[in-house]
């Protein structure tokens, strides 16, 4: 850690991508995670985290805007 | 209505009825690469009647009514589907939301366009292009829409590294 950069430093940017966090604050081993998936696994993914939540939520869906 | 949010069995219903179609919003984004959830399914259709005659099959079976928040039970006519931008419908596979367009004004022949072909489980659907999604999320400028932003410029970057 001592040898971090200091934010608004050139190389910080490219020292956050290296703990895997873009300069936006993206989590980016979820991406690679997400990239690495098939479409279809991707959707089976999205399914089982909806529906994990809907039931969070007693079932409910979040209103409509 | 719905035990849950089935995607998978929503898209195929569609494309087993032979119906054009074109996966926007967030399912296309997810389908693209990016980490998100969303809570239904939203699709542009192709605008002929012929496509609407075979929507509107497909929604009797899946028992569509409109997202009404008093709870009356109202079934989309073709008339109906084909006039709004935008139907938000509960079935018995989950919400689907229906339009004819998006932000910023594209229609299905200026989403074709930007569009491609994914192969899902022996499905070929159509689906809207990442940077697409992003450009319409923009145009939209809600707040959500906004805060998907950085993750969705970032799966672009991270796809075109590889």
């Amino acid at each position: 850690m001592d040898d971090a950069p200091a934010p608004g430093d050139a190389d910080w940017p490219a020292w956050l991508e290296g703990q895997m966090v873009s300069s936006e604050g993206v989590d980016l081993a979820l991406v690679h995670e997400q990239l690495a998936r098939t479409p279809g696994e991707r959707l089976e993914v999205l399914e089982r985290a909806v529906n994990d939540l809907l039931e969070l939520r007693g079932g409910r869906w979040p209103e409509v805007p | 209505m719905a035990a849950g949010q089935k995607f998978r069995e929503l898209l195929e219903v569609l494309f087993d009825h032979e119906v054009d179609f074109l996966v926007v919003g967030a399912t296309a984004a997810v389908l693209g690469g990016a980490p998100l959830t969303t809570f239904d399914l939203d699709v542009v259709f192709e605008p002929s009647s012929d496509n609407r005659a075979r929507l509107l099959g497909v929604l009797q079976e899946i028992d569509a009514v409109y997202v009404d928040p008093l709870q009356r039970s109202i079934r989309p006519t073709e008339e109906r589907f084909g006039t709004h931008r935008l139907s938000l419908l509960e079935t018995r596979l989950g919400r689907l939301d229906l339009l004819t367009s998006i932000e910023p004004g594209w229609g299905w022949d200026d989403l074709v366009p930007r569009s491609h072909r994914m192969e899902i489980g022996g499905m070929t659907l159509r689906v809207l292009d990442l940077d697409a999604v992003i450009e319409s999320k923009m145009a939209m400028g809600r707040e959500k829409d906004r805060a998907a932003l950085p993750l969705l410029r970032e799966v672009l970057r991270q796809r075109g590294k590889s």
